[in-house]
């Protein structure tokens, strides 16, 4: 059956405006100037462009392992579609959202700090590995059969 | 972005000056200040060229630092048709997440600069001890200028988020 996560735009962009203008109103507290952190929807064309350059990296990334996923970037939606055998893990759905959500998000802030301030970009960088991982991990669990990288402690411990 | 479009006539600012000056003169003539000293201080309708020349200088100087961060601000000087002198013009684009408050507090600071800055050439040509204390002055409202054109207002989501999951 066929699986489909949409993702509204707005709402990525709300959630990435939402977060710079917190992180701007601390950071004016030692420099005046950082207004320049604090994103809207002017810069609009910026993040559409952020927006597809972070889903592509994470699908590109996902699709390597379990090459039925699939996404389409419209108006309104992002749409990630991919088939599953049965309805076995469905439950899992919301939480897949989520934390493709979450990845994206930090995703997309990273970029905007590299372009606007580079050191502060730090905590989003090391986020990225674990983020991805989350979503990577709760793919693994609609695939069952698929092998899922084990730790090195894991396999000693057999 | 929507246009701002601000008007600041000199005579306004003329007057404040004339008024600040006139008051001054007195106090330090009071004080044991010669006569004539305190007399040049004063400014008065005559001075009128000086004063317009000074009050545009400072008007361009604002309009530099608003320039610095809103990008597209224009500063024309018009005839003003009510006083009869001129007018400086102001268009500004202000940014989308700019609060409403803070744009009468924005009108207000800009001539309180530009006041300032005018006020303190006519007291380096006149009465240069004076001028050191307009500086302070001048720089208090630079600094509250940088601060108000730095406020940004939280972002409001546009339309309610919907989650929609669905299996096909």
């Amino acid at each position: 059956m066929r699986n489909t996560i949409l993702i509204k735009r707005d709402e990525l962009q709300q959630q990435t405006d939402l977060r710079n203008f917190y992180m701007g109103e601390s950071a004016k507290r030692k420099d005046n100037d950082a207004d320049t952190l604090q994103s809207s929807t002017e810069e609009k064309e910026l993040f559409v462009m952020l927006q597809s350059r972070a889903l592509n990296e994470l699908v590109t990334a996902v699709g390597l392992r379990f090459s039925f996923i699939n996404y389409s970037i419209q108006e309104e939606y992002i749409e990630i579609t991919f088939n599953t055998t049965d309805e076995r893990r469905s439950h899992l759905l919301p939480m897949l959202k989520q934390a493709i959500i979450d990845y994206l998000v930090n995703e997309i802030n990273m970029q905007w700090l590299l372009l606007r301030q580079p050191a502060m970009a730090q905590p989003y960088m090391s986020l990225r590995a674990s983020l991805y991982s989350n979503v990577q991990q709760l793919f693994a669990k609609f695939y069952n059969g698929s092998p899922v990288r084990r730790r090195s402690t894991n396999l000693a411990g057999i | 972005m929507e246009t701002k479009e601000i008007t600041i006539a000199h005579k306004k600012i003329k007057e404040r000056i004339e008024l600040y000056t006139h008051y001054t003169g007195e106090a330090r003539r009071d004080a044991g200040l010669p006569a004539r000293l305190a007399a040049n201080l004063q400014a008065s309708n005559e001075d009128a060229t000086q004063l317009c020349d000074h009050i545009e200088n400072a008007a361009i100087e604002a309009r530099n630092i608003v320039a610095n961060y809103f990008t597209h601000c224009t500063a024309t000087v018009t005839d003003d048709a009510e006083s009869g002198g001129c007018a400086h013009h102001f268009a500004m684009k202000i940014p989308t997440l700019y609060p409403a408050e803070a744009v009468q507090a924005l009108v207000s600071t800009i001539e309180n600069y530009i006041f300032r800055r005018a006020l303190q050439e006519w007291l380096m040509q006149h009465r240069p001890d004076e001028s050191i204390l307009q500086g302070n002055e001048v720089k208090a409202a630079t600094q509250q200028l940088h601060r108000l054109l730095t406020q940004r207002s939280k972002p409001v989501a546009a339309t309610a988020t919907s989650n929609k999951n669905i299996k096909i």
